[in-house]
Protein backbone atom coordinates (compact mmCIF):
# COMPACT_ATOMS: atom_id res chain seq x y z
CA UNK A 1 0.00 0.00 0.00
CA UNK A 2 2.97 2.35 1.22
CA UNK A 3 4.78 1.24 -2.19
CA UNK A 4 1.66 1.80 -4.47
CA UNK A 5 0.89 4.79 -3.03
CA UNK A 6 4.58 6.03 -3.54
CA UNK A 7 4.69 4.62 -7.06
CA UNK A 8 1.24 6.94 -7.99
CA UNK A 9 2.32 9.79 -6.02
CA UNK A 10 5.58 9.66 -7.95
CA UNK A 11 3.49 9.65 -11.20
CA UNK A 12 0.99 12.91 -10.42
CA UNK A 13 4.12 14.25 -9.30
CA UNK A 14 6.04 14.33 -12.31
CA UNK A 15 2.69 15.31 -14.36
CA UNK A 16 2.62 18.00 -12.01
CA UNK A 17 6.29 18.99 -12.70
CA UNK A 18 5.85 18.54 -16.51
CA UNK A 19 2.95 21.29 -16.63
CA UNK A 20 3.85 24.02 -13.76
CA UNK A 21 1.47 25.86 -14.76
CA UNK A 22 -1.67 24.51 -13.29
CA UNK A 23 0.21 25.65 -10.02
CA UNK A 24 -0.77 29.45 -11.29
CA UNK A 25 -4.07 28.74 -12.49
CA UNK A 26 -5.70 28.55 -8.81
CA UNK A 27 -2.93 31.04 -7.71
CA UNK A 28 -4.78 34.06 -9.87
CA UNK A 29 -7.83 34.91 -7.86
CA UNK A 30 -6.36 34.98 -4.60
CA UNK A 31 -3.67 37.30 -5.87
CA UNK A 32 -5.60 39.36 -7.28
CA UNK A 33 -7.91 39.26 -3.79
CA UNK A 34 -4.84 40.26 -1.85
CA UNK A 35 -3.47 42.99 -4.18
CA UNK A 36 -7.29 44.71 -4.90
CA UNK A 37 -9.02 43.81 -1.31
CA UNK A 38 -6.05 44.29 0.77
CA UNK A 39 -6.17 47.70 -0.16
CA UNK A 40 -9.95 48.03 -0.75
CA UNK A 41 -10.93 47.18 2.80
CA UNK A 42 -7.85 48.49 4.55
CA UNK A 43 -10.12 50.91 6.30
CA UNK A 44 -12.26 47.56 8.23
CA UNK A 45 -9.23 47.50 10.74
CA UNK A 46 -10.31 50.90 12.24
CA UNK A 47 -14.08 49.58 13.10
CA UNK A 48 -14.09 48.87 16.92
CA UNK A 49 -14.41 45.49 17.44
CA UNK A 50 -12.08 44.34 14.74
CA UNK A 51 -9.02 42.25 16.28
CA UNK A 52 -6.29 43.62 14.10
CA UNK A 53 -4.85 46.94 13.58
CA UNK A 54 -4.07 45.79 10.32
CA UNK A 55 -6.39 44.39 7.84
CA UNK A 56 -3.74 42.71 5.77
CA UNK A 57 -2.95 41.09 9.18
CA UNK A 58 -6.68 39.67 9.32
CA UNK A 59 -6.72 38.84 5.29
CA UNK A 60 -3.85 36.80 4.65
CA UNK A 61 -5.10 34.10 6.92
CA UNK A 62 -8.65 33.95 4.52
CA UNK A 63 -6.77 34.19 1.17
CA UNK A 64 -5.24 31.27 2.09
CA UNK A 65 -7.65 29.22 2.87
CA UNK A 66 -9.61 31.05 -0.07
CA UNK A 67 -5.83 29.34 -2.29
CA UNK A 68 -6.58 26.17 -0.78
CA UNK A 69 -9.96 25.77 -1.43
CA UNK A 70 -9.65 26.52 -4.86
CA UNK A 71 -6.99 24.63 -5.43
CA UNK A 72 -8.30 21.55 -3.78
CA UNK A 73 -11.61 21.78 -5.82
CA UNK A 74 -9.31 20.84 -9.10
CA UNK A 75 -8.05 17.68 -7.60
CA UNK A 76 -10.97 15.60 -9.34
CA UNK A 77 -10.23 16.70 -12.48
CA UNK A 78 -7.22 14.34 -12.48
CA UNK A 79 -9.28 11.30 -11.82
CA UNK A 80 -11.75 12.19 -14.30
CA UNK A 81 -8.44 12.79 -17.02
CA UNK A 82 -7.95 9.18 -15.76
CA UNK A 83 -11.30 7.87 -15.99
CA UNK A 84 -11.66 8.97 -20.00
CA UNK A 85 -8.75 7.80 -20.46
CA UNK A 86 -9.23 4.79 -19.29
CA UNK A 87 -5.61 5.05 -17.04
CA UNK A 88 -8.10 4.63 -14.29
CA UNK A 89 -8.88 0.91 -15.43
CA UNK A 90 -5.57 0.07 -15.40
CA UNK A 91 -4.72 1.11 -11.57
CA UNK A 92 -7.98 -0.63 -10.86
CA UNK A 93 -7.17 -4.01 -12.38
CA UNK A 94 -4.09 -4.12 -10.63
CA UNK A 95 -3.86 -5.52 -7.15
CA UNK A 96 -3.65 -2.59 -5.43
CA UNK A 97 -5.58 -0.92 -2.58
CA UNK A 98 -8.04 1.68 -4.03
CA UNK A 99 -6.82 4.14 -1.17
CA UNK A 100 -3.46 3.99 -2.31
CA UNK A 101 -5.20 5.21 -5.58
CA UNK A 102 -6.99 8.23 -4.21
CA UNK A 103 -3.46 9.21 -1.57
CA UNK A 104 -1.66 9.18 -4.14
CA UNK A 105 -3.53 11.87 -5.62
CA UNK A 106 -4.14 13.77 -2.28
CA UNK A 107 -0.36 13.95 -1.51
CA UNK A 108 0.29 15.71 -4.66
CA UNK A 109 -2.40 18.50 -4.35
CA UNK A 110 -0.77 18.53 -0.83
CA UNK A 111 2.51 19.35 -2.39
CA UNK A 112 0.96 21.67 -4.82
CA UNK A 113 -1.18 23.70 -1.74
CA UNK A 114 2.45 24.03 0.01
CA UNK A 115 3.78 25.59 -3.18
CA UNK A 116 0.83 28.23 -3.39
CA UNK A 117 0.26 28.72 0.05
CA UNK A 118 4.38 29.91 0.13
CA UNK A 119 3.60 32.04 -2.83
CA UNK A 120 0.39 33.77 -1.23
CA UNK A 121 1.99 34.02 2.20
CA UNK A 122 5.43 35.87 0.76
CA UNK A 123 3.15 38.24 -1.37
CA UNK A 124 1.00 38.81 1.21
CA UNK A 125 4.24 39.93 3.46
CA UNK A 126 5.41 41.94 1.15
CA UNK A 127 2.13 43.72 1.08
CA UNK A 128 2.87 44.45 4.78
CA UNK A 129 1.43 41.54 6.40
CA UNK A 130 3.37 40.04 9.86
CA UNK A 131 3.89 36.89 11.18
CA UNK A 132 4.04 37.35 14.95
CA UNK A 133 5.25 33.51 15.74
CA UNK A 134 7.76 33.69 13.43
CA UNK A 135 9.23 31.25 11.17
CA UNK A 136 7.77 28.12 12.87
CA UNK A 137 4.84 29.80 12.84
CA UNK A 138 4.91 30.25 9.19
CA UNK A 139 5.82 26.39 9.07
CA UNK A 140 2.65 25.64 11.16
CA UNK A 141 0.50 27.65 8.79
CA UNK A 142 1.43 25.48 5.19
CA UNK A 143 0.87 22.32 7.29
CA UNK A 144 -2.76 23.29 8.55
CA UNK A 145 -3.21 24.56 4.71
CA UNK A 146 -1.51 21.35 3.30
CA UNK A 147 -3.74 19.13 5.78
CA UNK A 148 -6.85 21.04 5.30
CA UNK A 149 -6.06 21.19 1.23
CA UNK A 150 -5.69 17.42 1.25
CA UNK A 151 -8.74 16.98 3.22
CA UNK A 152 -11.00 18.89 0.71
CA UNK A 153 -9.81 17.50 -1.79
CA UNK A 154 -11.15 14.27 -1.26
CA UNK A 155 -14.94 16.35 -1.53
CA UNK A 156 -13.88 17.25 -4.99
CA UNK A 157 -12.72 13.56 -5.80
CA UNK A 158 -16.16 12.52 -4.99
CA UNK A 159 -17.96 14.87 -7.03
CA UNK A 160 -15.59 14.03 -10.05
CA UNK A 161 -16.25 10.31 -9.63
CA UNK A 162 -19.83 10.54 -9.04
CA UNK A 163 -20.39 12.81 -12.02
CA UNK A 164 -17.42 11.62 -14.16
CA UNK A 165 -17.30 14.77 -15.99
CA UNK A 166 -14.74 17.53 -15.52
CA UNK A 167 -16.81 20.77 -16.14
CA UNK A 168 -19.18 19.81 -13.11
CA UNK A 169 -16.12 19.30 -11.15
CA UNK A 170 -14.97 22.41 -11.72
CA UNK A 171 -18.28 24.33 -12.01
CA UNK A 172 -19.27 22.87 -8.66
CA UNK A 173 -15.48 24.08 -6.97
CA UNK A 174 -15.99 27.41 -8.08
CA UNK A 175 -20.21 27.88 -7.25
CA UNK A 176 -18.86 26.53 -3.51
CA UNK A 177 -16.08 28.67 -3.09
CA UNK A 178 -17.39 31.60 -2.89
CA UNK A 179 -20.29 31.23 -0.70
CA UNK A 180 -18.16 28.88 1.56
CA UNK A 181 -15.45 31.78 2.08
CA UNK A 182 -17.66 34.73 2.35
CA UNK A 183 -19.59 32.98 5.15
CA UNK A 184 -17.22 32.29 7.30
CA UNK A 185 -14.25 34.29 9.06
CA UNK A 186 -11.79 34.34 6.29
CA UNK A 187 -12.98 38.44 5.41
CA UNK A 188 -15.07 39.53 8.57
CA UNK A 189 -15.00 38.54 12.29
CA UNK A 190 -17.40 36.50 12.96
CA UNK A 191 -18.57 38.82 15.72
CA UNK A 192 -19.12 41.67 13.56
CA UNK A 193 -21.48 39.64 11.05
CA UNK A 194 -25.07 39.49 11.04
CA UNK A 195 -25.92 36.96 13.71
CA UNK A 196 -27.53 34.21 10.86
CA UNK A 197 -23.70 34.72 9.16
CA UNK A 198 -22.91 34.01 12.75
CA UNK A 199 -24.63 30.93 13.03
CA UNK A 200 -23.47 29.96 9.32
CA UNK A 201 -19.81 31.21 10.02
CA UNK A 202 -19.92 29.09 12.73
CA UNK A 203 -20.77 25.62 11.15
CA UNK A 204 -18.36 26.12 8.06
CA UNK A 205 -15.07 24.22 8.71
CA UNK A 206 -13.66 26.69 6.81
CA UNK A 207 -13.47 29.20 9.39
CA UNK A 208 -12.27 27.15 11.91
CA UNK A 209 -9.16 26.31 9.44
CA UNK A 210 -8.77 30.63 8.59
CA UNK A 211 -9.41 30.85 12.80
CA UNK A 212 -6.39 28.50 13.39
CA UNK A 213 -4.18 30.05 10.63
CA UNK A 214 -4.68 33.71 11.18
CA UNK A 215 -3.98 33.23 14.95
CA UNK A 216 -0.42 32.25 14.13
CA UNK A 217 -0.12 35.56 12.36
CA UNK A 218 -1.63 38.03 14.88
CA UNK A 219 -0.82 36.45 18.71
CA UNK A 220 2.56 36.09 19.71
CA UNK A 221 2.58 32.59 20.76
CA UNK A 222 1.03 29.48 19.58
CA UNK A 223 -2.94 29.80 20.58
CA UNK A 224 -2.93 25.70 20.80
CA UNK A 225 -6.76 25.69 21.46
CA UNK A 226 -7.29 27.06 17.83
CA UNK A 227 -5.05 25.17 15.99
CA UNK A 228 -6.37 21.75 17.53
CA UNK A 229 -9.75 23.37 16.71
CA UNK A 230 -8.54 23.35 13.03
CA UNK A 231 -6.96 19.94 13.05
CA UNK A 232 -9.96 18.76 14.71
CA UNK A 233 -12.18 20.02 11.61
CA UNK A 234 -9.21 18.50 9.16
CA UNK A 235 -9.49 15.21 10.94
CA UNK A 236 -13.24 15.14 10.47
CA UNK A 237 -13.27 16.46 7.11
CA UNK A 238 -10.81 13.61 5.91
CA UNK A 239 -12.70 11.63 7.31
CA UNK A 240 -15.63 12.07 5.25
CA UNK A 241 -14.24 12.93 2.26
CA UNK A 242 -11.70 10.14 2.11
CA UNK A 243 -13.77 7.43 2.87
CA UNK A 244 -16.66 8.91 0.71
CA UNK A 245 -14.16 9.21 -2.26
CA UNK A 246 -13.22 5.43 -1.42
CA UNK A 247 -16.76 4.55 -1.33
CA UNK A 248 -17.35 5.83 -4.95
CA UNK A 249 -14.43 4.65 -6.26
CA UNK A 250 -14.66 0.71 -5.54
CA UNK A 251 -18.81 1.45 -7.84
CA UNK A 252 -17.12 2.98 -10.19
CA UNK A 253 -18.07 1.14 -13.59
CA UNK A 254 -20.48 -0.83 -11.70
CA UNK B 1 -8.12 -30.54 -18.46
CA UNK B 2 -7.02 -27.56 -16.43
CA UNK B 3 -9.27 -24.29 -16.95
CA UNK B 4 -7.72 -20.64 -17.08
CA UNK B 5 -11.57 -19.34 -17.66
CA UNK B 6 -14.63 -21.34 -16.93
CA UNK B 7 -18.03 -18.72 -17.84
CA UNK B 8 -21.48 -20.55 -17.13
CA UNK B 9 -24.90 -18.55 -17.82
CA UNK B 10 -22.88 -14.80 -17.61
CA UNK B 11 -25.39 -11.93 -17.87
CA UNK B 12 -24.75 -8.10 -17.57
CA UNK B 13 -27.81 -5.92 -18.07
CA UNK B 14 -26.79 -2.17 -17.47
CA UNK B 15 -28.81 0.44 -16.18
CA UNK B 16 -31.62 -2.50 -15.69
CA UNK B 17 -32.44 -2.70 -19.17
CA UNK B 18 -29.26 -2.77 -21.52
CA UNK B 19 -28.51 -6.70 -21.84
CA UNK B 20 -25.33 -6.80 -22.98
CA UNK B 21 -23.99 -9.93 -22.72
CA UNK B 22 -27.24 -12.61 -22.47
CA UNK B 23 -26.37 -15.74 -20.07
CA UNK B 24 -23.39 -16.81 -22.40
CA UNK B 25 -21.44 -20.05 -21.27
CA UNK B 26 -17.72 -20.87 -22.49
CA UNK B 27 -14.37 -21.98 -20.91
CA UNK B 28 -10.69 -21.31 -21.89
CA UNK B 29 -7.76 -24.23 -21.39
CA UNK B 30 -4.64 -23.35 -19.85
CA UNK B 31 -2.00 -22.18 -22.40
CA UNK B 32 -4.63 -21.56 -25.03
CA UNK B 33 -5.55 -18.53 -27.26
CA UNK B 34 -9.00 -18.22 -27.42
CA UNK B 35 -10.51 -14.91 -28.90
CA UNK B 36 -14.38 -13.50 -29.03
CA UNK B 37 -15.31 -12.74 -33.09
CA UNK B 38 -18.04 -10.22 -33.00
CA UNK B 39 -18.78 -6.33 -34.20
CA UNK B 40 -19.15 -3.81 -32.18
CA UNK B 41 -21.72 -3.71 -29.10
CA UNK B 42 -21.73 -7.14 -29.08
CA UNK B 43 -21.00 -7.81 -25.55
CA UNK B 44 -17.11 -8.50 -26.19
CA UNK B 45 -15.70 -5.54 -23.51
CA UNK B 46 -18.09 -6.13 -20.90
CA UNK B 47 -17.57 -9.93 -21.06
CA UNK B 48 -13.73 -8.94 -20.56
CA UNK B 49 -14.55 -6.04 -18.08
CA UNK B 50 -16.65 -8.77 -16.03
CA UNK B 51 -13.57 -11.29 -16.05
CA UNK B 52 -11.35 -8.51 -15.24
CA UNK B 53 -13.15 -7.60 -11.75
CA UNK B 54 -12.99 -3.85 -13.42
CA UNK B 55 -17.76 -3.87 -13.53
CA UNK B 56 -19.89 -6.56 -11.66
CA UNK B 57 -21.48 -8.92 -13.15
CA UNK B 58 -25.65 -9.07 -13.21
CA UNK B 59 -25.78 -12.98 -12.94
CA UNK B 60 -24.63 -16.26 -13.78
CA UNK B 61 -21.00 -17.52 -12.47
CA UNK B 62 -17.59 -16.63 -13.96
CA UNK B 63 -13.87 -18.01 -12.63
CA UNK B 64 -10.37 -16.94 -13.43
CA UNK B 65 -8.36 -20.00 -12.37
CA UNK B 66 -10.53 -21.17 -10.00
CA UNK B 67 -11.04 -17.88 -8.25
CA UNK B 68 -15.08 -16.41 -8.87
CA UNK B 69 -15.01 -13.22 -10.08
CA UNK B 70 -17.16 -11.21 -7.89
CA UNK B 71 -16.50 -12.92 -4.48
CA UNK B 72 -12.18 -12.86 -5.33
CA UNK B 73 -11.60 -10.04 -7.46
CA UNK B 74 -8.01 -9.44 -5.54
CA UNK B 75 -6.29 -13.07 -6.22
CA UNK B 76 -7.98 -12.75 -9.92
CA UNK B 77 -5.91 -9.36 -10.07
CA UNK B 78 -2.49 -10.74 -9.35
CA UNK B 79 -2.91 -13.16 -12.13
CA UNK B 80 -3.99 -11.19 -14.50
CA UNK B 81 -3.03 -8.97 -17.28
CA UNK B 82 -5.38 -6.66 -19.17
CA UNK B 83 -5.16 -4.39 -22.15
CA UNK B 84 -8.02 -2.30 -22.87
CA UNK B 85 -9.58 -1.16 -26.14
CA UNK B 86 -8.55 2.10 -25.85
CA UNK B 87 -4.58 2.49 -25.15
CA UNK B 88 -4.58 3.31 -21.73
CA UNK B 89 -0.73 4.88 -21.27
CA UNK B 90 0.31 8.17 -19.61
CA UNK B 91 1.19 10.33 -22.40
CA UNK B 92 2.81 12.84 -20.31
CA UNK B 93 5.42 9.76 -18.89
CA UNK B 94 8.39 8.77 -20.79
CA UNK B 95 8.31 4.57 -21.96
CA UNK B 96 10.04 3.38 -19.13
CA UNK B 97 8.40 5.66 -16.51
CA UNK B 98 5.17 3.91 -17.62
CA UNK B 99 6.67 0.82 -16.68
CA UNK B 100 8.49 1.37 -13.48
CA UNK B 101 4.85 2.68 -12.54
CA UNK B 102 3.43 -0.62 -13.43
CA UNK B 103 5.96 -2.60 -11.69
CA UNK B 104 6.04 -0.78 -8.92
CA UNK B 105 1.97 -1.59 -8.69
CA UNK B 106 2.61 -5.50 -9.07
CA UNK B 107 5.17 -4.92 -6.29
CA UNK B 108 7.94 -6.05 -8.43
CA UNK B 109 11.62 -4.53 -6.98
CA UNK B 110 13.70 -1.74 -8.08
CA UNK B 111 16.42 -4.37 -9.79
CA UNK B 112 13.72 -6.48 -11.14
CA UNK B 113 11.35 -3.78 -12.61
CA UNK B 114 14.68 -2.30 -14.61
CA UNK B 115 15.40 -6.15 -15.63
CA UNK B 116 11.75 -6.74 -16.72
CA UNK B 117 11.61 -3.42 -18.53
CA UNK B 118 14.21 -3.79 -20.63
CA UNK B 119 13.09 -7.60 -21.71
CA UNK B 120 10.36 -6.18 -22.57
CA UNK B 121 11.23 -2.80 -24.42
CA UNK B 122 13.94 -5.28 -26.17
CA UNK B 123 10.92 -8.16 -27.48
CA UNK B 124 8.59 -5.19 -28.58
CA UNK B 125 10.58 -3.30 -30.08
CA UNK B 126 10.76 -0.20 -28.23
CA UNK B 127 14.19 0.14 -26.54
CA UNK B 128 14.79 2.90 -28.73
CA UNK B 129 12.02 4.93 -28.02
CA UNK B 130 12.23 4.01 -24.17
CA UNK B 131 12.77 7.16 -22.84
CA UNK B 132 10.63 9.46 -25.04
CA UNK B 133 7.42 10.50 -23.90
CA UNK B 134 4.60 8.28 -24.42
CA UNK B 135 2.87 11.42 -26.29
CA UNK B 136 5.73 11.25 -29.36
CA UNK B 137 4.78 7.32 -30.17
CA UNK B 138 2.58 6.33 -32.69
CA UNK B 139 -0.10 4.63 -32.22
CA UNK B 140 1.32 0.73 -33.18
CA UNK B 141 3.63 2.06 -30.29
CA UNK B 142 1.43 3.32 -27.73
CA UNK B 143 -0.57 -0.29 -28.06
CA UNK B 144 2.78 -1.99 -27.76
CA UNK B 145 3.87 -0.18 -24.63
CA UNK B 146 0.53 -0.40 -23.36
CA UNK B 147 0.73 -4.26 -23.82
CA UNK B 148 4.42 -4.48 -22.25
CA UNK B 149 3.01 -2.32 -18.92
CA UNK B 150 0.27 -5.29 -18.41
CA UNK B 151 2.85 -8.22 -18.82
CA UNK B 152 5.51 -6.21 -16.26
CA UNK B 153 4.24 -9.32 -13.68
CA UNK B 154 4.46 -12.30 -16.14
CA UNK B 155 0.60 -13.12 -15.78
CA UNK B 156 -0.60 -16.21 -16.44
CA UNK B 157 -3.43 -15.42 -18.71
CA UNK B 158 -3.50 -11.70 -20.65
CA UNK B 159 -6.69 -10.23 -21.65
CA UNK B 160 -6.52 -8.07 -24.72
CA UNK B 161 -9.72 -6.04 -26.17
CA UNK B 162 -9.22 -5.50 -29.28
CA UNK B 163 -5.55 -5.35 -29.61
CA UNK B 164 -5.29 -4.35 -32.98
CA UNK B 165 -7.96 -2.25 -33.54
CA UNK B 166 -7.36 1.20 -35.41
CA UNK B 167 -3.29 -0.05 -36.22
CA UNK B 168 -1.85 0.01 -39.63
CA UNK B 169 -1.55 -3.26 -41.30
CA UNK B 170 2.05 -3.54 -40.17
CA UNK B 171 1.98 -2.53 -36.83
CA UNK B 172 -0.87 -4.89 -36.60
CA UNK B 173 0.98 -7.79 -38.59
CA UNK B 174 4.13 -7.00 -35.91
CA UNK B 175 1.56 -7.43 -32.76
CA UNK B 176 0.07 -10.92 -34.22
CA UNK B 177 3.51 -12.36 -34.15
CA UNK B 178 4.38 -10.93 -30.77
CA UNK B 179 0.78 -12.45 -29.42
CA UNK B 180 1.74 -15.78 -30.95
CA UNK B 181 5.31 -15.61 -29.12
CA UNK B 182 3.63 -14.68 -26.08
CA UNK B 183 1.19 -18.08 -26.17
CA UNK B 184 4.25 -19.79 -27.30
CA UNK B 185 5.83 -19.07 -23.82
CA UNK B 186 2.89 -20.37 -22.19
CA UNK B 187 0.86 -17.31 -21.48
CA UNK B 188 -2.92 -17.99 -21.78
CA UNK B 189 -4.70 -15.37 -24.49
CA UNK B 190 -8.23 -14.17 -24.03
CA UNK B 191 -8.91 -11.70 -27.32
CA UNK B 192 -11.39 -10.35 -28.94
CA UNK B 193 -11.77 -8.77 -32.52
CA UNK B 194 -14.14 -7.37 -35.04
CA UNK B 195 -11.44 -9.27 -37.72
CA UNK B 196 -11.86 -12.39 -39.01
CA UNK B 197 -8.16 -12.76 -40.25
CA UNK B 198 -7.15 -11.96 -36.86
CA UNK B 199 -9.22 -14.77 -35.48
CA UNK B 200 -8.57 -16.82 -38.19
CA UNK B 201 -5.01 -16.05 -37.43
CA UNK B 202 -4.36 -15.74 -33.49
CA UNK B 203 -6.68 -18.32 -32.15
CA UNK B 204 -6.79 -22.12 -31.10
CA UNK B 205 -10.48 -21.55 -30.93
CA UNK B 206 -13.08 -18.67 -31.08
CA UNK B 207 -16.50 -18.04 -30.13
CA UNK B 208 -18.82 -15.79 -31.93
CA UNK B 209 -20.75 -13.38 -30.44
CA UNK B 210 -23.58 -10.84 -31.45
CA UNK B 211 -26.08 -8.79 -29.67
CA UNK B 212 -24.57 -9.97 -26.05
CA UNK B 213 -25.49 -13.96 -26.94
CA UNK B 214 -22.35 -16.62 -28.20
CA UNK B 215 -23.61 -18.23 -31.76
CA UNK B 216 -21.12 -20.41 -32.35
CA UNK B 217 -18.01 -21.67 -30.51
CA UNK B 218 -14.79 -23.89 -31.74
CA UNK B 219 -11.51 -23.71 -33.57
CA UNK B 220 -11.65 -21.88 -36.78
CA UNK B 221 -11.07 -24.68 -38.84
CA UNK B 222 -13.97 -26.47 -37.26
CA UNK B 223 -16.68 -24.00 -37.91
CA UNK B 224 -15.15 -23.37 -41.73
CA UNK B 225 -15.88 -27.24 -41.99
CA UNK B 226 -19.33 -26.57 -41.03
CA UNK B 227 -20.39 -24.46 -43.44
CA UNK B 228 -18.89 -26.30 -46.39
CA UNK B 229 -15.32 -26.62 -46.61
CA UNK B 230 -13.12 -24.99 -49.27
CA UNK B 231 -13.44 -26.11 -52.68
CA UNK B 232 -9.92 -26.75 -54.69
CA UNK B 233 -10.47 -26.85 -58.30
CA UNK B 234 -7.65 -28.96 -60.33
CA UNK B 235 -7.13 -28.86 -64.15
CA UNK B 236 -5.40 -31.87 -65.22
CA UNK B 237 -2.99 -31.20 -68.33
CA UNK B 238 -4.00 -33.20 -71.47
CA UNK B 239 -1.25 -35.64 -71.51
CA UNK B 240 -0.57 -36.99 -74.94
CA UNK B 241 -2.57 -40.03 -75.29
CA UNK B 242 -5.60 -39.83 -72.86
CA UNK B 243 -6.22 -36.66 -70.41
CA UNK B 244 -9.18 -39.07 -69.04
CA UNK B 245 -6.85 -41.20 -67.56
CA UNK B 246 -4.81 -39.20 -66.07
CA UNK B 247 -8.24 -37.23 -65.04
CA UNK B 248 -9.80 -40.93 -63.40
CA UNK B 249 -6.27 -41.60 -61.98
CA UNK B 250 -6.42 -38.39 -60.31
CA UNK B 251 -9.58 -39.18 -58.95
CA UNK B 252 -8.74 -42.23 -57.98
CA UNK B 253 -5.40 -40.85 -56.51
CA UNK B 254 -7.09 -38.29 -54.54
CA UNK B 255 -10.44 -40.69 -53.32
CA UNK B 256 -9.98 -41.38 -49.16
CA UNK B 257 -7.34 -38.87 -48.46
CA UNK B 258 -8.37 -37.62 -45.10
CA UNK B 259 -9.81 -34.21 -45.16
CA UNK B 260 -11.29 -34.43 -48.76
CA UNK B 261 -14.85 -34.84 -48.35
CA UNK B 262 -16.17 -34.87 -51.90
CA UNK B 263 -14.40 -35.05 -55.30
CA UNK B 264 -16.49 -34.02 -58.35
CA UNK B 265 -15.62 -34.49 -61.95
CA UNK B 266 -16.63 -30.82 -63.82
CA UNK B 267 -15.55 -31.85 -67.02
CA UNK B 268 -13.16 -33.80 -69.65
CA UNK B 269 -9.94 -32.68 -67.21
CA UNK B 270 -11.42 -30.47 -64.59
CA UNK B 271 -11.88 -31.67 -61.14
CA UNK B 272 -13.78 -30.18 -58.10
CA UNK B 273 -12.61 -31.11 -54.62
CA UNK B 274 -14.40 -29.92 -51.52
CA UNK B 275 -11.59 -29.86 -48.43
CA UNK B 276 -11.68 -29.20 -45.00
CA UNK B 277 -8.68 -27.24 -43.93
CA UNK B 278 -7.69 -26.91 -48.00
CA UNK B 279 -4.82 -24.42 -47.82
CA UNK B 280 -3.00 -27.43 -45.72
CA UNK B 281 -3.78 -30.17 -47.78
CA UNK B 282 -2.70 -28.74 -51.33
CA UNK B 283 0.87 -29.35 -50.55
CA UNK B 284 -0.16 -33.36 -50.58
CA UNK B 285 -2.13 -33.42 -53.33
CA UNK B 286 0.83 -31.92 -55.76
CA UNK B 287 3.08 -34.47 -54.32
CA UNK B 288 1.11 -37.30 -54.73
CA UNK B 289 -0.55 -36.38 -58.47
CA UNK B 290 3.46 -35.92 -59.29
CA UNK B 291 4.00 -39.36 -57.83
CA UNK B 292 1.50 -40.53 -60.49
CA UNK B 293 2.49 -38.27 -63.17
CA UNK B 294 -0.44 -36.41 -63.17
CA UNK B 295 0.02 -33.48 -64.94
CA UNK B 296 -1.88 -30.08 -63.26
CA UNK B 297 -2.11 -27.54 -65.86
CA UNK B 298 -3.69 -24.97 -63.48
CA UNK B 299 -5.18 -25.31 -59.27
CA UNK B 300 -7.56 -22.83 -58.13
CA UNK B 301 -8.37 -22.31 -54.40
CA UNK B 302 -11.49 -21.22 -52.90
CA UNK B 303 -11.59 -20.60 -49.09
CA UNK B 304 -14.65 -20.71 -47.03
CA UNK B 305 -13.94 -18.05 -44.48
CA UNK B 306 -15.23 -17.14 -41.27
CA UNK B 307 -16.89 -14.35 -43.13
CA UNK B 308 -19.13 -17.46 -44.10
CA UNK B 309 -19.70 -18.66 -40.90
CA UNK B 310 -20.39 -15.15 -39.49
CA UNK B 311 -23.00 -14.75 -41.58
CA UNK B 312 -24.37 -17.89 -41.41
CA UNK B 313 -24.80 -17.60 -37.40
CA UNK B 314 -26.05 -14.37 -37.46
CA UNK B 315 -27.45 -13.42 -40.42
CA UNK B 316 -26.04 -10.48 -41.24
CA UNK B 317 -22.34 -9.85 -42.50
CA UNK B 318 -19.39 -8.32 -39.88
CA UNK B 319 -18.84 -4.64 -40.90
CA UNK B 320 -15.68 -3.47 -39.12
CA UNK B 321 -17.39 -0.07 -37.81
CA UNK B 322 -14.09 2.15 -36.68
CA UNK B 323 -15.30 4.42 -34.21
CA UNK B 324 -18.78 5.32 -34.64
CA UNK B 325 -19.22 8.67 -35.32
CA UNK B 326 -22.20 10.56 -33.51
CA UNK B 327 -23.69 12.56 -36.71
CA UNK B 328 -27.15 13.22 -38.02
CA UNK B 329 -25.65 11.04 -40.98
CA UNK B 330 -26.19 7.82 -38.41
CA UNK B 331 -30.08 8.39 -38.87
CA UNK B 332 -30.11 7.41 -42.10
CA UNK B 333 -27.39 4.66 -41.95
CA UNK B 334 -28.74 1.26 -41.88
CA UNK B 335 -28.67 0.26 -38.45
CA UNK B 336 -28.18 -3.76 -37.15
CA UNK B 337 -31.04 -4.86 -35.25
CA UNK B 338 -30.35 -4.42 -31.64
N1 LIG C 1 -21.35 1.54 -19.28
C1 LIG C 1 -22.37 1.19 -20.08
N2 LIG C 1 -23.63 1.60 -19.79
C2 LIG C 1 -24.66 1.24 -20.57
N3 LIG C 1 -24.56 0.49 -21.68
C3 LIG C 1 -23.35 0.05 -22.03
C4 LIG C 1 -22.19 0.37 -21.25
N4 LIG C 1 -21.12 -0.20 -21.84
C5 LIG C 1 -21.59 -0.85 -22.93
N5 LIG C 1 -22.92 -0.71 -23.05
C6 LIG C 1 -23.78 -1.31 -24.10
O1 LIG C 1 -23.64 -2.70 -24.02
C7 LIG C 1 -23.56 -3.28 -25.31
C8 LIG C 1 -22.27 -4.06 -25.46
O2 LIG C 1 -21.19 -3.17 -25.45
P1 LIG C 1 -19.68 -3.64 -25.46
O3 LIG C 1 -19.49 -4.70 -24.45
O4 LIG C 1 -18.85 -2.43 -25.34
O5 LIG C 1 -19.55 -4.27 -26.91
P2 LIG C 1 -18.26 -4.52 -27.80
O6 LIG C 1 -17.06 -4.43 -26.92
O7 LIG C 1 -18.46 -5.89 -28.35
O8 LIG C 1 -18.25 -3.49 -28.87
C9 LIG C 1 -23.71 -2.14 -26.29
O9 LIG C 1 -25.05 -2.06 -26.68
C10 LIG C 1 -23.32 -0.93 -25.49
O10 LIG C 1 -23.97 0.21 -25.96
MG1 LIG D 1 -15.47 -3.22 -27.17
Amino acid sequence: MITETYALFGRAMKKLLRSPVTIFFSLFMPLVWITLFGQLFSKFAEMPGFPTKSYMDFFTAGVVVMTVLTSAFQSGLSIVLDMDSGFLDKLLVAPINRLSILMGRLLTDGVRIIIQASIIIAVALLMGAHIKTGFLGYLMMIIIAACFGIAWAGLSNIIAIATKNSEVTMMAGMLLTFPILFMSSALMPINLQPKWMETVAKANPASYIVDGIRSLMVSATFDWALIAKAFIVIIVVALFSISGSIIMLRRVNH
Amino acid sequence: MNEAVKVEHLTKIYNHSIKAVDDISFYLKEGEAFGFLGPNGAGKTTTIKMLTTLISKTSGQAYVYGNEISSNSIAIRKLIGYTAQDIEVDEDLTGRENMILSSRLYHLSAAKARQRGNELFEILGLTEAADRSAGTYSGGMRKRLDIATALVHDPKIIFLDEPTTGLDPQSRFALWDYIKGLNQKGTTIFLTTQYMEEADNLCERLAIIDNGKIVAEGTPEHLKEEIGGDTITLEIKDSSNSGVTSRDNAVKTLTGLPNIKDIKVLDNNRLSLNAANGSYIIPEIVSLLQEQNIVLGRLEFANSSLDDVFLKYTGHELRVEEQKKKSNVMHHGRKRRS
